[in-house]
């Protein structure tokens, strides 16, 4: 295995992981640079090769594979610098995307804002209602032509939409997922009028190729979202694919999806790109599992902005059981399910005077720019790590392995400007209480994800990721009384250790309603042809793309999915089929046996229905080729005790339940021996997080290298 | 040929120049190329940004220097701006600091000026953005007895002009102090102050130069505590050239040196480039180059620039 780079833009810090044969991963980390993601990137690379001790063109000159998870598309879309777009749409459904469906006015809003009715606004559109023009035309639900698609028509509603302006177009018509015929004739039309060699073409987006789902309003949304971002993303990756030429890298940028794979930069769709950094997370702790052989996990990672939770289950990362919101817009993409709070060593602490004064913290970031007030950069406000700091928790002089010097007194004053005078408190008091409140929204915002959606947290192992992943864990782990809890020593850089195990893949979909199982008959269905051809008409497409990134058939692994439901239904199931392909009715069967399963496994089995039939809504074929990534190594475990090399000068640190400061031990991480117990309280710094052991918890760094965190004592109540 | 760019490029990497680049101020002398008022074309970023990179070609300058002067500050500051013979000058002491100093006034016109300059000159010519700085700012502000002391009043809004600044995405970031930094022992207040501004340029990979003048016979105690990448040496508190030991005390520290040239005087300038010349050889090119002893006025002398750009032009190790 040759070398490669794997990052991960978050919004405080961009995260690298390079591995190279079979030797030790590096990792390093950089602030992200809002104002231009490529600095920080390159910044990053400088850093890796520095490492190498190589040159940037040796180093990239001998890069196998540059792995990227970006927020470039997320960027665009929360500083709305996409360009005007305009929707050709048919005619009397010029309103589609403006009424919405159901609640999806607060779609992406926060809980809190969703609850003052009389305040809450409808997200300002992507497109604007002047940018939509209807075109007469028809395709019945079966995809026949109903009322044909006018040259004339659709020349005057681009005429309209070019004099107001448009830079591209988004082509969304009804039923076009069941026959795309209208939506490719305005795109040859628009081709036509506005060929490539001209400096005025406009590109055009189908939502029969983005997403030939059903449901109008996310398969509209969808698309115009993916257009929206399109051109930004573009412009950006081909900047930093040419600064990275220019640094000798010889090989296409590979972007990670949100699907849990990822494709070369010309084979992505920007809308999959989308929150990729969480789910490249969760499939590293995914495949983290594997290693140490759990099957049920709670992925967690702290970073300076967000707090991401993820759930592998049974092995599997689930999808989204419902819509994935990208912003403020409903999706119908078939994204991996990673929620997100703002909770990170950043969030910003303010006191709440409309609350009776009370102490919150987030879900606002100080980000990167300016930072926590200890980063020195001109912040003012203060962050959960700005409280770290105070209680003495973090080593001022040891931040990112000693890249950033902290600095306390900026931190104590900020606090004691914003929270404690406020609160007639001092300022370790304040720092406490900063640290006590955002443990408790990540302690019950994973209970949320993971208790109440039926799993049972005391089955599952905890991963604490992010680079406060470790100082935060013994904080939150009790609300979710898990037994481990485990933090790798990727953690830091855990989205770029995941993109690292990422596969070649994506996932091609469409929409075809069949009823397989016939109740008032009792009988399977005879039609096989229908889902062999669809089957085969996606297999073809994902066979042709991959074809095209070099790869053979044969090389070329299929994976089926279902989305299924009783006939009179609305919620669907989505199943893994037993069958590529279907040849008889107990092929059928097993197919409709295996939806009772899963159906039962949410709903119980007394919700099961087969009176109204059982139906095939979509199929979902993921197309994916192994790709090789570092596998870990157990290390021979050497005794409890940990090396004297290992213990650091240790210092004062703030101990609730052991009533305030106290000296404490410090040990140096890379230091520690496999099977090296510490019992809390300790500090225990890595080069780029410090974990924080409190009172009552014990470690031990594994044979992986990880820590693992146990709670043996009393669980405090901070 | 080398571009100028180019040259600056190899002083930032510390690799060796084929000869040291020539990075003046011009705006005074950007009017005159115009024929045109400061005060007229100081409202309008595009005319002005388009004065500065004409000035810049005309006289085959190798940088752009995209100045924030002492009055945009002050005036974001509170204090009253008169215009007086087409120069701004203060005319009243500070009130109310601006909470969004980027965003109103002429500051906003000067960094959308800057914005546009960089853009454009970014392929061909080095971009220099330089400003006066906190220190200095503070003294003209608050008077002599109470700069110091309030530094910190003026903390935000510096940060907040030196991010937007940044954000303009100059290759250095030059800050201009006078006598109340150089004739002082360099304390906690001001390597406060410069710390934060050094890493707020650092998150935009950006070095930051200090351009001295007005010292004593000797550089203020502590002012390596800086840790400036570079320094710029202009006149002494005498008005003299700045000595040779100086010069060579601080061409070893950080990226180098830059020194001034004075642009009126074609004798002092060239004892100053055989100074320079000197010491550019000694570091076998590294870390060296030639801008202005201040911002060049609308009276100097076009000859005398034309003629300094031919010789160092000529300069080789």
């Amino acid at each position: 295995m040759g070398m490669t780079v794997n990052i991960d833009i978050g919004g405080t810090f961009t995260d690298f992981y390079a591995t190279e044969g079979e030797g030790k991963g590096l990792i390093t980390k950089s602030p992200t640079t809002h104002y231009d993601l490529s600095v920080g990137f390159m910044k990053g690379i400088k850093s890796l090769a520095r490492g190498y001790g190589r040159s940037m063109d040796e180093f990239l000159g001998g890069t196998d594979a540059v792995r990227y998870s970006t927020t470039l598309g997320t960027n665009a879309l929360i500083e709305r610098n996409g360009p005007k777009l305009g929707l050709i749409t048919t005619a009397g459904h010029e309103d589609a995307i403006f009424l919405g469906r159901g609640r999806s006015w607060a779609d992406g809003g926060d809980s809190q804002g969703n609850k003052d009715l009389a305040r809450i606004n409808k997200a300002v559109p992507l497109i604007s209602r002047n940018m939509v023009v209807g075109v007469r035309e028809r395709m019945d639900s079966f995809g026949n032509p109903v009322c044909p698609l006018q040259r004339e028509d659709i020349l005057e509603a681009l005429q309209e939409l070019v004099d107001k302006g448009a830079m591209g177009f988004v082509v969304c018509l009804l039923w076009s997922f069941a026959n795309p015929a209208h939506e490719r004739m305005v795109k040859q039309v628009i081709e036509d009028e506005y060929p490539e060699d001209y400096l005025g073409s406009l590109p055009v987006f189908l939502s029969s190729d983005v997403s030939p789902k059903s449901g109008e309003y996310t398969r509209f949304i969808t698309t115009i979202v993916n257009a929206y971002i399109h051109g930004v993303m573009a412009d950006e990756l081909t900047k930093l694919g040419n600064e990275l030429r220019d640094g000798g890298y010889q090989r296409p940028l590979m972007l990670v999806h949100n699907t849990g794979g990822m494709k070369k930069v010309s084979r992505t769709r920007a809308v999959l790109t989308h929150n990729a950094g969480p789910v490249a997370g969760l499939h590293g702790a995914l495949t983290l599992g594997r290693h140490y052989g759990h099957q049920n996990i709670i992925f967690t990672d702290m970073g300076g902005t967000s707090f991401d939770i993820g759930v592998v289950s049974g092995g599997r990362l689930q999808t989204y059981d419902f819509i994935p919101v990208i912003d403020r817009w409903r999706t119908n993409i078939p994204a991996i399910e990673v929620k997100s709070i703002g909770a990170g060593g950043g969030s910003i602490a303010w006191v709440n005077e409309l609350l009776g004064n009370s102490l919150e913290v987030g879900p606002q970031s100080a980000g990167s720019m300016p930072g926590p007030a200890c980063y020195d950069l001109g912040g003012a406000e203060p962050t959960v790590t700005d409280a770290d700091l105070v209680l003495g928790y973090l080593n001022p002089e040891n931040y990112l392995g000693g890249e950033m010097l902290l600095d306390e007194d900026l931190s104590k004053e900020a606090i004691k400007s914003r929270v404690a005078d406020p609160l007639g408190i001092d300022v370790v008091e304040a720092a406490r209480r900063i640290r006590a409140v955002v443990d408790a929204r990540m302690g019950q915002a994973v209970f949320n994800e993971v208790a109440l959606k039926g799993h049972d947290p005391r089955e599952f192992v905890l991963f604490a990721c992010g680079g406060a992943g470790a100082t935060h864990a013994c904080g939150f782990a009790p609300y979710l009384q898990v037994d481990k809890v485990v933090v790798s020593g990727h953690s830091p850089v855990f989205g770029a250790y995941g993109a690292s195990t990422v596969n070649i893949q994506q996932v091609w979909d469409k929409s075809h309603t069949m009823k397989i199982f016939h109740y008032a008959e009792q009988c399977y269905s005879q039609d096989f042809d229908a889902f062999n051809s669809v089957v085969e008409e996606l297999k073809e497409l994902a066979t042709a793309d991959l074809r095209l990134e070099g790869y053979s058939p044969e090389q070329i692994g299929f994976r089926l999915e279902l989305d299924m439901r009783y006939g009179m239904q609305y919620n669907l199931t989505k199943i893994i089929s037993p069958h590529m392909s279907v040849s008889g009715p107990d092929d059928y069967q097993a197919i409709c046996d295996h939806f009772t399963e899963e159906y039962s496994a949410i709903y119980t089995p007394e919700a099961t229905f087969p009176m109204g039939g059982i139906n095939v809504e979509c199929f979902y074929l993921t197309a994916f080729v192994q790709t090789e990534y570092l596998q870990l190594q157990p290390q021979q475990e050497q005794g409890d005790a940990p090396p004297e090399a290992a213990r650091r000068e240790s210092r004062q640190a703030y101990w609730p339940s052991l009533g305030g400061f106290k000296q404490t031990q410090v040990f140096d991480f890379d230091l520690l021996q496999p099977g090296n117990r510490i019992q809390g309280p300790a500090l225990i710094e890595a080069p780029e997080t410090t974990y924080v052991l409190e009172p009552g918890w014990n470690f031990v760094k594994d044979g992986f290298g990880s820590g693992v965190l146990r709670l043996t004592g009393a669980p405090e109540q901070g | 040929m080398t571009s100028g760019r180019e040259l600056f490029s190899c002083f930032l990497r510390g690799t060796a120049l084929e000869r040291p680049a020539f990075v003046p101020l011009v705006r005074g002398l950007a009017a005159r190329v115009g024929g045109v008022k400061a005060e007229a074309f100081t409202q309008d970023p595009t005319a002005w940004a388009n004065l500065l990179i004409k000035t810049a070609e005309l006289f085959n300058l190798d940088g752009v220097v995209a100045g924030l002067d002492f009055t945009l500050l002050a005036e974001a500051c509170g204090c009253p701006v008169q215009w007086q013979d087409d120069r701004p000058v203060i005319a009243g002491p500070a009130s109310l600091v601006c909470q969004e100093p980027e965003q109103a006034g002429r500051l906003k016109v000067a960094l959308e000026k800057a914005r546009q300059v960089f853009e454009i000159s970014r392929s061909s010519r080095a971009c220099v953005a330089a400003l006066t700085g906190p220190v200095s700012l503070a003294r003209e502000v608050f008077g002599q007895q109470e700069g110091l002391a309030r530094l910190g009043e003026i903390k935000p809004l510096v940060v907040r002009v030196t991010e937007a600044f940044c954000a303009t995405r100059p290759d250095v970031l030059i800050f201009l102090e006078g006598s109340a930094l150089a004739q002082e022992e360099i304390g906690m207040p001001q390597r406060k102050i410069y710390n934060t501004l050094r890493n707020l340029a650092a998150h935009y990979d950006i070095p930051v130069g200090m351009f001295l003048r007005n010292y004593g016979d000797d550089l203020p105690p502590g002012l390596e505590k800086l840790k400036m990448d570079f320094h710029v040496l202009g006149l002494s508190q005498d008005g003299g050239l700045p000595p040779r030991k100086t010069l060579e005390r601080l061409s070893g520290q950080g990226l180098g040196l830059g020194i001034g040239l004075p642009m009126d005087d074609l004798e002092a300038a060239k004892e100053m480039m055989g100074l320079g010349i000197d010491l550019y050889r000694a570091q076998s090119g590294r870390g060296f180059f030639f801008t202005s002893l201040g911002p060049a006025t609308r009276e100097a002398n076009l000859d005398t620039v034309h003629q300094l750009v031919k010789e160092i032009s000529r300069v080789r190790l």
